[in-house]
């Protein structure tokens, strides 16, 4: 087809009736037509204005578009996308309605020039005018949300601010059609900032995703707040970013939270330094995380050679028993140390020492993982002091039991001679008896004291028996089911009825009889010996020792009441131990084994005693034994 | 007629000193010198009542006393001993002897166990 010459051209462009306009990329009008001057209102002719800038119908839009910034940030869009768009509705101050065509032009790949064409006609869609109805309330209920929320074109260009967006409502007019860079400019805000939102801006539009990011600003207040901002594109449905979404989170707060807890962490570890003994950080596998400089000074080893191995790697003994062990904390199955076990450690010095651990769990602010935080504590040394102690006392009892063999040796050793002298002193004493004209006064005087001798050894010797005996715990109480009553009437029978100075015991029952579970020998000695010591130590008292039985609910009671020498209260403290004796006893003769032989079988056999006494005026012990009774040892 | 008495006791002395001690006392008194010299003794003398002491060599007391409770025989038998370990005079006294007494004992005391022991007869 043979080309237009000039005049057809222009005859057939301008029997278009829609308004035309032609540009350069650089704005430079290649062609209007009259009734795109009209639609302006421009005061020129078509021809005046070709090879004149296209911004001259910029002042005249002002003066007919509803929503000027709206509208010159549309035809932006449409320059910087540099794709046809049709229709596109452009809303007059009459609220009439206009439609333009966008129409860019490529020579050889290269955009040279644009094809505006407006539409005129009709109402205004359906659409179109819920939106213009609807925009202020909109505009309404998104300047209410107190956080700020801006819409932008695909260059960055404010579309719409609410007012939490930004404090003076003149900026908010200002902004509009505008980018942050241009905000910064112009009042005087930082400039990397914007450069930063142009950034993350150009990715969102990119990758055509959110984008995300923190910034920091200093408010009108002069306060720094921390902010979440968020770059949300809105895809065309020609994949194209139409314009985005942004709003901002402000995260003031939790970011002074977090610093807090973040600076409570760092005392933490600042702690963890500080403390002299070791502790080790390590995650739920055992691997190391931290260590604090006690490590280096016990091991030599530098902490840096640590962090990231296993910490059973560096434990000498005990390594996986630990790692066993921290595998049940983790799921909760132990409390924090574990008692039975521990792990050694080899020191710079070569030594290998113990080490008992406690382990507790703490999170890590920053990530949320969890740690395990150990402290080891160096029990070598109690270790080594609680074997040489059950050494110690392991060769005790050895001596101890060395100590009884030998008591029993020795007093069965020694009673052949006392029975052999005993004897023997019996029968020149019968035999000086049968000589009936001879007196032998003199003679017996001395045998006398020969026999009173090894009664006192014999005596001596069974108490020294007894109480090794005690003192190795070799004595247990063999319980059988006993009466009292028959048990105290043979003894006062066979000792004190009368006593050897000729007083009878005076034996007194109370309550109703009862058997009572007893080791039979053990309370022949109590009662034997609590009425010898009654009548012991009261010598000159004319009345003699009283016994009363008394059998209680829950307990019976063995009291033995004289009117002797009685007992200072110093001594009373002092009398439980071994040959320890009243100090107001004179010429009494006693080993003083004997109350300690008392309180050894009454705690036998649970009992409690109690005594009671006054210096010259007598005294009362009284024992209380429960019918129930838990034995020791057995 | 004056009761038979077997005195079985390794110690020398003592042994001589029981039999002039209840020969005194109007007993007759045979002596053996272990438990197998008693077991002998018990049939040709068959005593009234037997003292014995209880560690002895060639057999002890228990060993003697279960010995002839086993052949059927039962004089009452004291033993006399030098032990002071109540557990193993239990098992003496589980054997079937009527008494027991602890070295040195006194004349008076082992006279009051022969009577006691020879009326329950």
């Amino acid at each position: 087809m043979n080309s237009l010459s000039q005049a057809e051209l222009t005859f057939l462009l301008d029997s278009i009736e829609d308004p035309i306009l032609y540009e350069t990329t650089s704005h430079v009008i290649i062609y209007v037509n009259q009734p795109f001057c009209d639609l302006f209102k421009s005061a020129h002719t078509p021809s005046e204005l070709i090879g004149k800038e296209s911004y001259v119908f910029a002042k005249e839009a002002l003066n007919i578009i509803s929503n000027p910034p709206y509208f010159f940030s549309r035809i932006e869009s449409c320059i910087v996308n540099a794709e046809k768009v049709y229709d596109d509705e452009v809303i007059l101050k009459d609220a009439s309605i206009l439609h333009r065509d966008f129409n860019p032009q490529f020579k050889d790949g290269q955009l040279v020039s644009y094809l505006w064409r407006y539409k005129k006609g009709g109402q205004p869609s359906a659409k179109t005018l819920d939106l213009s109805q609807q925009q202020k309330f909109y505009e309404n209920i998104m300047n209410n949300i107190p956080e700020d929320i801006a819409i932008l074109d695909n260059s960055q260009k404010y579309l719409f601010i609410n007012k939490a967006g930004l404090t003076h409502f003149d900026d908010h007019k200002w902004i509009i059609g505008k980018d942050d860079i241009e905000y910064a400019e112009k009042f005087n805000k930082d400039l990397a900032d914007a450069t930063r939102r142009k950034e993350k801006f150009n990715e969102a539009i990119k990758l055509k995703k959110t984008v995300d990011f923190e910034e920091v600003l200093v408010n009108a207040d002069n306060k720094k707040n921390n902010y979440l901002r968020r770059y949300t594109p809105i895809i065309s449905k020609s994949d194209k970013v139409e314009y985005l979404i942004t709003y901002g989170f402000d995260i003031t707060q939790l970011r002074k939270g977090e610093e807090a807890i973040y600076q409570n962490f760092k005392h933490l570890m600042d702690l963890i330094d500080s403390i002299e003994k070791l502790i080790i950080i390590v995650d739920g596998h055992g691997n190391v995380v931290y260590l604090n400089p006690v490590w280096r000074r016990l091991t030599g080893i530098s902490r840096r050679y640590v962090v990231g191995n296993n910490i059973s790697e560096h434990i000498k003994n005990g390594g996986e028993k630990f790692l066993e062990y921290l595998e049940l904390f983790t799921k909760g199955l132990h409390t924090n140390v574990h008692y039975n076990t521990s792990v050694s450690l080899v020191h710079a010095n070569q030594e290998e020492r113990m080490y008992r651990y406690y382990i507790n769990r703490f999170t890590q602010p920053t990530s949320s993982a969890h740690f395990y935080a150990v402290l080891f504590l160096d029990i070598t040394d109690q270790l080594t002091a609680e074997q040489e102690l059950l050494n110690a006392a392991n060769k005790e009892r050895k001596l101890s039991e060395l100590k009884t063999n030998f008591m029993t040796m020795v007093s069965h050793e020694l009673r052949i001679p006392l029975s052999i002298i005993l004897s023997s002193v019996e029968i020149m004493e019968m035999k000086y008896d049968r000589i009936l004209d001879k007196d032998f006064t003199f003679e017996k005087t001395y045998l006398t004291r020969i026999t009173d001798q090894v009664d006192k050894m014999t005596h001596l010797m069974n108490e020294f028996l007894l109480v090794s005996k005690i003192e190795s715990g070799k004595i247990m109480a063999n319980l059988i089911e006993l009466d009292v009553k028959i048990l105290v009437q043979n003894l006062a029978e066979e000792i004190f009825l009368p006593w050897k100075d000729g007083r009878n015991v005076t034996v007194e029952y109370k309550g109703e009889n009862r058997k009572i579970l007893f080791d039979e020998s053990m309370l022949r000695h109590i009662i034997i010996n609590l009425l010898n010591n009654a009548f012991k130590y009261s010598p000159t008292s004319s009345v003699a020792p009283k016994l009363r039985i008394r059998f209680g609910e829950n307990y019976w009671y063995i009291t033995v009441v004289d009117r002797g020498i009685g007992i200072s209260e110093e001594d009373q403290k002092a009398i439980h131990s071994p040959f320890v004796r009243g100090s107001n006893v004179g010429d009494i003769e006693g080993t003083g084994l004997g109350f300690m032989t008392i309180v050894f079988f009454t705690e036998q056999h649970n009992g409690i005693k109690l005594l009671r006494s006054r210096l010259n005026e007598g005294t009362i012990v009284t024992i209380k034994f429960p019918y129930q009774i838990k034995t020791k040892g057995k | 007629m004056s009761h038979k008495i077997l005195v079985i006791e390794d110690e020398r002395d003592i042994r001589e000193s029981l039999k002039t001690i209840l020969e005194m006392c109007d007993y007759k008194a045979e002596v053996a010198v272990n438990g197998a010299d008693g077991i002998q003794k018990t049939t040709e003398y068959n005593p009234d009542l037997i003292l014995c002491d209880v560690m002895m060599p060639v057999m002890d007391g228990f060993k003697f006393l279960e010995t002839i409770r086993s052949e059927g025989i039962n004089i009452p038998l004291i033993f006399l001993t030098a032990k002071a370990q109540h557990t193993d005079l239990k098992n003496g006294m589980s054997l079937g002897a009527a008494n027991y007494l602890f070295k040195p004992f006194k004349s008076v005391e082992l006279l009051k166990a022969i009577e006691n022991t020879l009326s329950n007869r």
